[in-house]
Protein backbone atom coordinates (compact mmCIF):
# COMPACT_ATOMS: atom_id res chain seq x y z
CA UNK A 1 0.00 0.00 0.00
CA UNK A 2 1.05 3.60 -0.43
CA UNK A 3 1.10 6.43 2.07
CA UNK A 4 1.99 10.06 1.44
CA UNK A 5 4.67 11.67 3.59
CA UNK A 6 5.20 15.40 3.00
CA UNK A 7 3.68 15.03 -0.43
CA UNK A 8 5.91 12.11 -1.41
CA UNK A 9 4.27 8.76 -2.15
CA UNK A 10 5.94 5.94 -0.22
CA UNK A 11 5.51 2.19 -0.37
CA UNK A 12 4.49 0.71 2.96
CA UNK A 13 3.59 -2.67 4.41
CA UNK A 14 0.55 -2.85 6.65
CA UNK A 15 1.63 -2.47 10.28
CA UNK A 16 4.92 -0.70 9.50
CA UNK A 17 5.80 2.31 11.61
CA UNK A 18 5.85 5.74 9.99
CA UNK A 19 9.42 6.40 11.17
CA UNK A 20 10.74 3.33 9.33
CA UNK A 21 8.94 4.32 6.14
CA UNK A 22 10.22 7.92 6.35
CA UNK A 23 13.82 6.84 6.92
CA UNK A 24 13.63 4.45 4.00
CA UNK A 25 12.55 7.34 1.79
CA UNK A 26 15.18 9.78 3.05
CA UNK A 27 12.67 11.94 4.91
CA UNK A 28 14.11 13.28 8.16
CA UNK A 29 12.18 13.02 11.44
CA UNK A 30 14.11 13.96 14.60
CA UNK A 31 14.24 11.38 17.39
CA UNK A 32 15.85 11.12 20.81
CA UNK A 33 14.65 7.98 22.57
CA UNK A 34 14.38 5.81 19.47
CA UNK A 35 16.77 2.92 18.98
CA UNK A 36 16.33 0.27 16.30
CA UNK A 37 17.47 -2.36 18.79
CA UNK A 38 15.15 -1.25 21.62
CA UNK A 39 12.05 0.08 19.91
CA UNK A 40 8.68 0.99 21.31
CA UNK A 41 9.54 3.36 24.15
CA UNK A 42 8.00 6.53 22.67
CA UNK A 43 8.94 8.54 25.75
CA UNK A 44 10.59 11.64 24.24
CA UNK A 45 7.74 12.58 21.84
CA UNK A 46 10.19 14.30 19.52
CA UNK A 47 9.20 12.22 16.50
CA UNK A 48 5.60 13.51 16.41
CA UNK A 49 3.96 13.90 13.02
CA UNK A 50 0.49 14.82 11.85
CA UNK A 51 -1.62 12.03 10.35
CA UNK A 52 -4.56 13.19 8.22
CA UNK A 53 -7.25 10.57 7.84
CA UNK A 54 -10.69 11.26 6.34
CA UNK A 55 -10.25 15.00 6.78
CA UNK A 56 -9.32 14.80 10.47
CA UNK A 57 -5.79 15.41 11.67
CA UNK A 58 -4.20 13.85 14.72
CA UNK A 59 -0.73 14.12 16.24
CA UNK A 60 1.01 10.79 16.79
CA UNK A 61 4.53 9.56 17.59
CA UNK A 62 5.86 8.16 14.32
CA UNK A 63 8.12 5.61 16.00
CA UNK A 64 5.20 3.44 17.16
CA UNK A 65 2.30 4.44 14.89
CA UNK A 66 1.51 1.53 12.56
CA UNK A 67 -0.04 2.35 9.19
CA UNK A 68 -3.18 0.41 8.42
CA UNK A 69 -4.71 2.57 5.69
CA UNK A 70 -3.54 4.95 3.01
CA UNK A 71 -3.13 8.10 5.08
CA UNK A 72 -1.38 11.40 4.52
CA UNK A 73 1.45 12.31 6.88
CA UNK A 74 2.88 15.75 7.46
CA UNK A 75 6.19 15.89 9.32
CA UNK A 76 7.13 19.53 9.39
CA UNK A 77 4.34 22.10 9.21
CA UNK A 78 4.15 25.15 11.52
CA UNK A 79 2.03 23.40 14.15
CA UNK A 80 4.45 20.46 14.44
CA UNK A 81 7.41 22.82 14.49
CA UNK A 82 5.85 24.74 17.38
CA UNK A 83 5.09 21.54 19.29
CA UNK A 84 8.61 20.18 18.82
CA UNK A 85 10.04 23.50 20.00
CA UNK A 86 7.99 23.22 23.19
CA UNK A 87 9.08 19.63 23.78
CA UNK A 88 12.73 20.55 23.40
CA UNK A 89 12.20 23.59 25.62
CA UNK A 90 10.94 21.28 28.38
CA UNK A 91 13.90 18.94 27.84
CA UNK A 92 16.25 21.92 28.18
CA UNK A 93 14.50 22.89 31.43
CA UNK A 94 15.25 19.43 32.78
CA UNK A 95 18.85 19.24 31.52
CA UNK A 96 20.06 22.82 31.03
CA UNK A 97 23.74 21.97 30.62
CA UNK A 98 23.62 18.77 28.62
CA UNK A 99 25.49 18.85 25.31
CA UNK A 100 23.03 16.78 23.25
CA UNK A 101 19.97 18.63 24.54
CA UNK A 102 21.78 21.90 23.86
CA UNK A 103 22.30 20.89 20.23
CA UNK A 104 18.60 20.11 19.90
CA UNK A 105 17.65 23.43 21.49
CA UNK A 106 19.86 25.32 19.06
CA UNK A 107 18.38 23.53 16.03
CA UNK A 108 14.79 24.06 17.16
CA UNK A 109 15.36 27.69 18.14
CA UNK A 110 14.38 27.44 21.82
CA UNK A 111 14.42 30.85 23.51
CA UNK A 112 16.48 31.23 26.70
CA UNK A 113 13.86 33.34 28.44
CA UNK A 114 11.30 30.52 28.23
CA UNK A 115 13.79 28.12 29.82
CA UNK A 116 14.78 30.52 32.58
CA UNK A 117 11.20 30.67 33.93
CA UNK A 118 11.82 27.45 35.87
CA UNK A 119 14.21 26.35 38.57
CA UNK A 120 17.05 24.56 36.80
CA UNK A 121 19.27 21.68 37.99
CA UNK A 122 22.57 22.01 36.13
CA UNK A 123 23.73 18.55 37.23
CA UNK A 124 20.88 16.68 35.57
CA UNK A 125 21.67 14.80 32.35
CA UNK A 126 19.02 12.10 32.26
CA UNK A 127 15.87 12.69 30.20
CA UNK A 128 14.15 9.54 31.55
CA UNK A 129 13.80 7.98 28.12
CA UNK A 130 14.09 4.45 29.56
CA UNK A 131 16.57 3.09 27.00
CA UNK A 132 19.13 2.06 29.63
CA UNK A 133 16.57 0.13 31.69
CA UNK A 134 15.31 -1.61 28.58
CA UNK A 135 18.83 -2.53 27.44
CA UNK A 136 19.66 -4.00 30.85
CA UNK A 137 16.43 -5.98 30.78
CA UNK A 138 17.18 -7.35 27.29
CA UNK A 139 20.59 -8.49 28.49
CA UNK A 140 18.88 -10.58 31.13
CA UNK A 141 20.53 -8.83 34.06
CA UNK A 142 17.91 -6.17 34.82
CA UNK A 143 20.14 -4.31 37.27
CA UNK A 144 18.59 -0.87 36.72
CA UNK A 145 15.06 0.37 36.19
CA UNK A 146 12.94 3.48 36.66
CA UNK A 147 11.95 4.09 40.28
CA UNK A 148 9.46 6.45 41.98
CA UNK A 149 6.84 8.56 40.23
CA UNK A 150 6.16 12.12 39.17
CA UNK A 151 8.96 14.59 39.73
CA UNK A 152 10.87 12.06 41.85
CA UNK A 153 11.12 9.56 38.99
CA UNK A 154 14.66 8.47 38.22
CA UNK A 155 16.69 5.53 36.89
CA UNK A 156 18.52 3.63 39.61
CA UNK A 157 19.49 0.24 41.04
CA UNK A 158 17.22 -1.27 43.72
CA UNK A 159 17.45 0.88 46.90
CA UNK A 160 20.25 2.89 45.21
CA UNK A 161 22.68 0.18 46.34
CA UNK A 162 25.31 -1.51 44.15
CA UNK A 163 23.35 -4.20 42.32
CA UNK A 164 24.48 -7.83 42.46
CA UNK A 165 23.01 -8.27 38.97
CA UNK A 166 25.09 -5.56 37.34
CA UNK A 167 27.95 -7.01 35.26
CA UNK A 168 29.56 -3.72 34.32
CA UNK A 169 29.10 -4.16 30.57
CA UNK A 170 28.20 -0.45 30.13
CA UNK A 171 25.53 -1.23 27.51
CA UNK A 172 23.35 1.28 29.34
CA UNK A 173 25.94 4.00 28.82
CA UNK A 174 26.23 3.01 25.15
CA UNK A 175 22.50 3.40 24.38
CA UNK A 176 21.97 6.54 26.48
CA UNK A 177 21.19 9.42 24.08
CA UNK A 178 22.46 12.13 26.45
CA UNK A 179 25.58 10.51 27.94
CA UNK A 180 23.97 10.61 31.36
CA UNK A 181 25.53 7.42 32.75
CA UNK A 182 28.97 7.74 34.24
CA UNK A 183 31.44 4.94 33.61
CA UNK A 184 34.91 5.45 35.06
CA UNK A 185 37.70 3.05 34.01
CA UNK A 186 40.85 3.59 36.04
CA UNK A 187 43.79 1.40 37.02
CA UNK A 188 42.10 -1.86 36.12
CA UNK A 189 38.91 -0.96 37.97
CA UNK A 190 35.54 0.13 36.56
CA UNK A 191 33.01 2.15 38.54
CA UNK A 192 29.42 2.28 37.33
CA UNK A 193 26.10 2.68 39.19
CA UNK A 194 28.04 2.87 42.45
CA UNK A 195 29.60 -0.57 41.98
CA UNK A 196 33.30 -1.29 41.61
CA UNK A 197 34.43 -3.96 39.16
CA UNK A 198 37.80 -5.61 38.70
CA UNK A 199 38.73 -5.66 35.04
CA UNK A 200 40.38 -8.46 33.10
CA UNK A 201 43.85 -7.91 31.69
CA UNK A 202 44.73 -8.94 28.15
CA UNK A 203 47.34 -11.70 28.27
CA UNK A 204 49.33 -10.16 25.39
CA UNK A 205 49.18 -6.38 25.65
CA UNK A 206 48.18 -5.91 29.27
CA UNK A 207 45.25 -3.58 28.47
CA UNK A 208 42.11 -3.91 30.56
CA UNK A 209 39.24 -4.66 28.22
CA UNK A 210 36.23 -6.06 30.14
CA UNK A 211 35.02 -6.68 33.69
CA UNK A 212 35.44 -10.14 35.24
CA UNK A 213 31.69 -10.42 35.70
CA UNK A 214 31.04 -9.63 32.03
CA UNK A 215 33.49 -12.34 30.91
CA UNK A 216 31.82 -14.83 33.27
CA UNK A 217 28.39 -13.80 31.88
CA UNK A 218 29.62 -14.34 28.32
CA UNK A 219 31.03 -17.82 28.91
CA UNK A 220 28.08 -18.85 31.10
CA UNK A 221 25.82 -18.11 28.13
CA UNK A 222 27.93 -20.49 26.06
CA UNK A 223 27.85 -23.11 28.81
CA UNK A 224 31.64 -23.53 28.79
CA UNK A 225 34.43 -22.74 31.23
CA UNK A 226 36.17 -19.47 30.58
CA UNK A 227 39.68 -20.00 29.19
CA UNK A 228 42.76 -19.49 31.36
CA UNK A 229 44.28 -16.77 29.22
CA UNK A 230 42.07 -14.03 27.81
CA UNK A 231 43.00 -11.63 25.03
CA UNK A 232 41.55 -8.33 23.96
CA UNK A 233 39.98 -8.10 20.48
CA UNK A 234 43.01 -6.37 18.90
CA UNK A 235 45.45 -8.99 20.15
CA UNK A 236 43.16 -11.81 19.01
CA UNK A 237 43.28 -10.32 15.50
CA UNK A 238 47.09 -10.10 15.64
CA UNK A 239 47.40 -13.74 16.75
CA UNK A 240 44.98 -14.83 14.01
CA UNK A 241 47.08 -13.05 11.37
CA UNK A 242 50.25 -14.67 12.73
CA UNK A 243 48.62 -18.11 12.69
CA UNK A 244 47.47 -17.71 9.08
CA UNK A 245 50.98 -16.63 8.06
CA UNK A 246 52.56 -19.69 9.69
CA UNK A 247 49.96 -21.96 8.04
CA UNK A 248 50.76 -20.53 4.61
CA UNK A 249 54.49 -20.86 5.25
CA UNK A 250 54.22 -24.49 6.25
CA UNK A 251 51.84 -25.45 3.43
CA UNK B 1 24.72 -37.27 7.33
CA UNK B 2 27.57 -35.15 6.04
CA UNK B 3 28.35 -32.09 8.16
CA UNK B 4 28.16 -28.82 6.25
CA UNK B 5 31.16 -26.54 6.45
CA UNK B 6 30.52 -22.82 6.06
CA UNK B 7 32.45 -20.77 3.52
CA UNK B 8 34.58 -17.85 4.56
CA UNK B 9 37.04 -15.36 3.08
CA UNK B 10 40.74 -15.63 3.86
CA UNK B 11 43.70 -13.46 2.91
CA UNK B 12 47.01 -14.73 1.56
CA UNK B 13 49.62 -13.02 3.76
CA UNK B 14 52.30 -13.27 1.06
CA UNK B 15 50.22 -11.32 -1.46
CA UNK B 16 48.76 -8.62 0.79
CA UNK B 17 50.44 -5.23 0.39
CA UNK B 18 48.48 -3.48 3.13
CA UNK B 19 46.59 -1.02 0.90
CA UNK B 20 43.29 -1.47 2.84
CA UNK B 21 41.16 -1.37 -0.34
CA UNK B 22 39.28 -4.33 1.12
CA UNK B 23 38.15 -2.26 4.12
CA UNK B 24 36.91 0.62 1.96
CA UNK B 25 35.19 -1.71 -0.50
CA UNK B 26 33.46 -3.48 2.36
CA UNK B 27 32.27 -0.25 3.97
CA UNK B 28 31.08 1.10 0.63
CA UNK B 29 29.11 -2.02 -0.27
CA UNK B 30 27.35 -2.09 3.09
CA UNK B 31 26.14 1.51 3.09
CA UNK B 32 22.40 1.41 3.60
CA UNK B 33 21.91 5.13 3.20
CA UNK B 34 23.89 7.58 1.07
CA UNK B 35 24.01 5.21 -1.87
CA UNK B 36 26.32 7.59 -3.70
CA UNK B 37 28.65 6.57 -6.46
CA UNK B 38 31.92 7.85 -5.04
CA UNK B 39 33.77 7.84 -1.73
CA UNK B 40 33.22 11.59 -1.49
CA UNK B 41 29.52 11.03 -0.84
CA UNK B 42 30.13 8.82 2.19
CA UNK B 43 29.32 11.34 4.91
CA UNK B 44 28.83 8.81 7.65
CA UNK B 45 31.48 6.78 9.43
CA UNK B 46 33.42 4.21 7.41
CA UNK B 47 32.60 0.90 9.06
CA UNK B 48 34.35 -2.07 7.48
CA UNK B 49 33.44 -5.60 8.44
CA UNK B 50 36.94 -6.97 8.05
CA UNK B 51 39.86 -5.61 9.99
CA UNK B 52 43.38 -4.85 8.93
CA UNK B 53 46.19 -6.12 11.17
CA UNK B 54 49.80 -4.98 11.26
CA UNK B 55 52.26 -7.45 12.75
CA UNK B 56 56.01 -7.36 12.46
CA UNK B 57 56.79 -8.55 8.92
CA UNK B 58 53.16 -9.44 8.28
CA UNK B 59 50.19 -7.33 7.20
CA UNK B 60 46.80 -8.71 6.28
CA UNK B 61 43.06 -8.32 6.93
CA UNK B 62 41.31 -10.62 9.40
CA UNK B 63 37.67 -11.59 9.01
CA UNK B 64 34.97 -13.88 10.36
CA UNK B 65 35.31 -17.64 9.88
CA UNK B 66 31.55 -18.31 10.02
CA UNK B 67 31.97 -21.06 12.61
CA UNK B 68 29.53 -23.95 12.52
CA UNK B 69 28.56 -23.64 16.20
CA UNK B 70 29.34 -19.93 16.38
CA UNK B 71 30.18 -18.72 19.91
CA UNK B 72 29.04 -15.21 19.00
CA UNK B 73 25.63 -16.50 17.97
CA UNK B 74 25.23 -18.44 21.20
CA UNK B 75 26.48 -15.63 23.42
CA UNK B 76 24.44 -12.74 22.03
CA UNK B 77 21.85 -11.86 24.69
CA UNK B 78 19.44 -10.13 22.30
CA UNK B 79 19.68 -12.77 19.53
CA UNK B 80 21.01 -10.21 17.08
CA UNK B 81 23.30 -12.82 15.47
CA UNK B 82 21.60 -15.37 13.23
CA UNK B 83 22.58 -18.07 10.77
CA UNK B 84 21.44 -17.62 7.21
CA UNK B 85 22.38 -20.00 4.34
CA UNK B 86 25.53 -21.19 6.03
CA UNK B 87 26.73 -17.71 7.03
CA UNK B 88 26.66 -16.06 10.42
CA UNK B 89 25.13 -12.58 10.16
CA UNK B 90 24.74 -9.79 12.72
CA UNK B 91 21.44 -7.93 12.49
CA UNK B 92 22.86 -4.45 13.08
CA UNK B 93 19.54 -2.87 13.97
CA UNK B 94 19.10 -5.34 16.84
CA UNK B 95 22.57 -4.94 18.35
CA UNK B 96 22.81 -2.97 21.62
CA UNK B 97 26.59 -2.88 21.71
CA UNK B 98 27.08 -4.98 24.85
CA UNK B 99 30.39 -6.47 23.53
CA UNK B 100 29.62 -10.02 24.70
CA UNK B 101 30.30 -11.35 21.18
CA UNK B 102 33.71 -9.63 21.01
CA UNK B 103 34.71 -11.35 24.26
CA UNK B 104 33.86 -14.89 23.08
CA UNK B 105 35.02 -14.74 19.44
CA UNK B 106 38.14 -16.97 19.21
CA UNK B 107 39.49 -15.13 16.16
CA UNK B 108 38.73 -11.51 17.13
CA UNK B 109 36.61 -11.09 14.02
CA UNK B 110 33.95 -8.90 15.67
CA UNK B 111 34.66 -5.27 16.43
CA UNK B 112 32.61 -2.50 17.96
CA UNK B 113 32.27 0.50 15.66
CA UNK B 114 30.05 3.63 15.62
CA UNK B 115 26.63 3.24 14.08
CA UNK B 116 24.30 5.96 12.83
CA UNK B 117 20.63 5.15 12.53
CA UNK B 118 18.80 6.67 9.61
CA UNK B 119 20.17 9.03 7.06
CA UNK B 120 22.87 11.48 8.05
CA UNK B 121 21.38 14.80 7.06
CA UNK B 122 23.76 17.69 6.49
CA UNK B 123 22.67 20.46 8.84
CA UNK B 124 20.60 17.98 10.80
CA UNK B 125 20.99 17.22 14.45
CA UNK B 126 24.16 15.42 15.57
CA UNK B 127 22.89 12.64 17.80
CA UNK B 128 25.19 10.83 20.19
CA UNK B 129 27.09 8.13 18.35
CA UNK B 130 26.22 4.65 19.56
CA UNK B 131 28.45 1.64 19.03
CA UNK B 132 27.33 -1.64 17.48
CA UNK B 133 29.11 -4.88 16.60
CA UNK B 134 30.32 -5.42 13.03
CA UNK B 135 31.74 -8.48 11.30
CA UNK B 136 31.98 -10.05 7.87
CA UNK B 137 28.67 -11.31 6.46
CA UNK B 138 30.04 -12.60 3.11
CA UNK B 139 27.98 -9.81 1.48
CA UNK B 140 24.98 -12.11 1.81
CA UNK B 141 22.45 -9.28 2.28
CA UNK B 142 23.82 -7.22 -0.57
CA UNK B 143 24.29 -10.19 -2.89
CA UNK B 144 27.01 -10.97 -5.39
CA UNK B 145 30.67 -11.72 -4.91
CA UNK B 146 32.18 -10.48 -1.62
CA UNK B 147 33.33 -6.90 -2.25
CA UNK B 148 36.76 -7.38 -0.66
CA UNK B 149 37.56 -10.38 -2.88
CA UNK B 150 36.52 -8.41 -5.94
CA UNK B 151 38.42 -5.21 -5.11
CA UNK B 152 41.77 -6.54 -3.87
CA UNK B 153 44.37 -5.26 -6.35
CA UNK B 154 46.69 -8.19 -5.66
CA UNK B 155 43.98 -10.93 -5.58
CA UNK B 156 45.13 -11.74 -2.07
CA UNK B 157 41.60 -12.52 -0.82
CA UNK B 158 39.64 -15.56 -1.80
CA UNK B 159 36.37 -17.19 -0.84
CA UNK B 160 37.12 -20.61 0.60
CA UNK B 161 34.73 -23.55 0.45
CA UNK B 162 36.40 -25.98 2.88
CA UNK B 163 35.05 -29.12 1.20
CA UNK B 164 36.11 -28.08 -2.33
CA UNK B 165 39.48 -26.89 -1.03
CA UNK B 166 40.17 -30.19 0.67
CA UNK B 167 39.09 -32.13 -2.42
CA UNK B 168 41.46 -30.04 -4.57
CA UNK B 169 44.33 -30.71 -2.21
CA UNK B 170 43.61 -34.45 -2.10
CA UNK B 171 43.56 -34.56 -5.90
CA UNK B 172 46.84 -32.63 -6.05
CA UNK B 173 48.45 -35.01 -3.54
CA UNK B 174 47.27 -38.00 -5.55
CA UNK B 175 48.73 -36.52 -8.75
CA UNK B 176 52.08 -36.00 -7.00
CA UNK B 177 52.08 -39.65 -6.00
CA UNK B 178 51.32 -40.59 -9.61
CA UNK B 179 54.35 -38.60 -10.76
CA UNK B 180 56.60 -40.22 -8.15
CA UNK B 181 55.39 -43.70 -9.07
CA UNK B 182 55.89 -43.00 -12.78
CA UNK B 183 59.57 -42.20 -12.19
CA UNK B 184 60.28 -45.38 -10.23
Amino acid sequence: MKITIDGKACEAEKGEFILQIARRNNIYIPTLCHSDALPGLASCRLCIVKVIDRGRAKIVTSCIFPVSKEVEVVTNDDEIKRMRKNIVMLLKVRCPENKEVDELAKVFGVEEKRVKRFKLDPEENCVLCGLCAKACKELGTGAISTVNRGMYKEVATPYHEPSPECIGCASCANVCPTNAIKVVDKDGERKIWGKKFKMVKCDLCGEYFATEEHVKYAYDRLGVEKPEKLMCSSCKKKVTAKDIKSIFENA
Amino acid sequence: MKPEFNSFVIADPDKCIGCRSCEIACAAKHRKYNQGKTIGTMNNKVTPRLFFVKNKGNVMPVQCRHCEDAPCLNACPVNAIVEKDGSIIINESACIGCQTCTIVCPVGAVSLLPRTEGNVVTGGIQVKVRAAAYKCDLCKEEGGEPACVKECPKDALRLVDPREDKKDRSVKAAMELLKINANL
